[in-house]
């Protein structure tokens, strides 16, 4: 039951960014393709700042939401562990495992139950990610461009 | 594909790092109480009854409407301060995480579109390759930088929380790391699967080398 710290957060945090960095950079290169007067131009063309912020907020709010559930199997896992390491002897695990409590949230509630948190999720998500990129691709372009000049 | 590519990449490493160094930050600060809200609308149930179930486990009864509500109820008896727990942890551990992540994505995708543009004599898109390439560096940079996210994210987690789960364990971050790390040991945080662990490993004594070769891998490594 101890096992699943690592594997749990991997789960979740590694398929959000799978998702969000093929969205986010799909919508890019649509744009560029868009932008491009011709193929050969499609790579060069910088996209406007406006697009990179909608872009990365879309694909933001597509990645946390679907990757919701399994946010949510985490962090019942982690307050469990905690439980657990307090109490020992106590409290027998409620769950075993991401997939153990998938399955118990889902019979419990429905898929209701498995989106639990998830609009506050999207909420948080949407604008963290969108300022993260936005600030990301701004600031390492313009201490790139300092750097080149001094 | 040779040498010019490569130096471009490594002349970006320092303003990868400042830029996600301080978007990091920036983003937290504005962000965190709904990260806040998120945790604590995952850690309650909607039907359950607020009591201690035959197998010992208790189970707290949703006290908040939604979101919105779940801030207003915490600045109003909390305050300020019940909104932002756990930024201790993510300011000082996440910062230095998202730089990881940011810098090791880029790193990655770089090389992997290198790889998949000699192989195939066709740009990225048009062979579709975008796809498994940004797939498979999102993967590896949160698997790289999870060393530092995982550590975040359980104290995170658990100060976020712990006022409504009713066990008010932790005064601070540091003090949550340092009694988490007692009763069940760093080990067990970072304790995971065999085969989550090992490909963590791989990619581990992987990426120091290349950053000090800058040469490309094995291929057989990447594809």
């Amino acid at each position: 039951v101890n096992n699943l710290g690592y594997g749990a957060t991997l789960a979740s945090f590694g398929s959000f960014s799978a998702l969000y960095f093929v969205s986010y950079e799909k919508m890019k290169y649509w744009t560029r393709q868009y932008l491009a007067v011709s193929p050969e131009e499609e790579s060069y063309v910088d996209v406007p700042f406006p697009m990179v912020v909608f872009s990365s907020a879309s694909a933001g709010a597509l990645a946390s939401w679907v990757t919701s559930p399994l946010d949510m199997a985490k962090l019942r896992l982690q307050v469990q562990r905690g439980n657990l390491a307090e109490n020992p002897g106590q409290a027998t695990p409620m769950y075993r495992g991401v997939v153990d409590c998938l399955q118990l949230t889902y019979r419990e509630g429905g898929m209701k139950g498995l989106f639990r948190g998830a609009g506050a999720r999207v909420l948080h998500f949407t604008p963290a990610i969108t300022i993260t990129m936005t600030f990301y691709e701004t600031c390492r372009t313009f201490l790139a461009k300092s750097m080149n000049a001094g | 594909m040779g040498g010019g590519q490569n130096n471009e990449a490594y002349s970006m490493m320092i303003p990868n790092a400042l830029g996600s160094a301080t978007a990091g930050i920036v983003s937290r600060l504005f962000t965190h109480p709904l990260d806040t809200a998120k945790a604590r609308l995952q850690a309650v149930y909607n039907d359950a009854p607020s009591t201690t179930s035959k197998t010992g486990y208790t189970k707290t009864r949703n006290p908040y409407r939604g979101p919105l509500d779940v801030l207003v109820q915490t600045a109003r008896t909390e305050g300020l301060a019940g909104l932002y727990r756990g930024f201790g942890a993510v300011i000082v551990g996440g910062t230095p995480g998202t730089v990881l992540y940011l810098c090791s994505y880029e790193l990655a995708k770089d090389r992997l579109t290198e790889e998949w543009e000699s192989r195939t004599h066709l740009q990225l898109e048009q062979s579709g390759g975008d796809f498994f390439v940004h797939f498979a560096s999102g993967m590896i940079a949160e698997s790289i930088c999870c060393v530092l996210y995982v550590p975040v994210d359980v104290v995170k987690e658990r100060m976020q929380v712990q006022r409504v789960t009713d066990q008010n364990l932790y005064k601070s971050s540091w003090g949550a790391l340092k009694h988490i790390s007692r009763t069940e040991g760093m080990s067990g945080i970072y304790r995971g699967t065999q085969l989550c662990l090992s490909s963590i490993e791989l990619l581990l004594s992987y990426a120091p080398l290349l950053l000090l070769t800058g040469r490309s891998p094995p291929s057989h490594l990447l594809l």
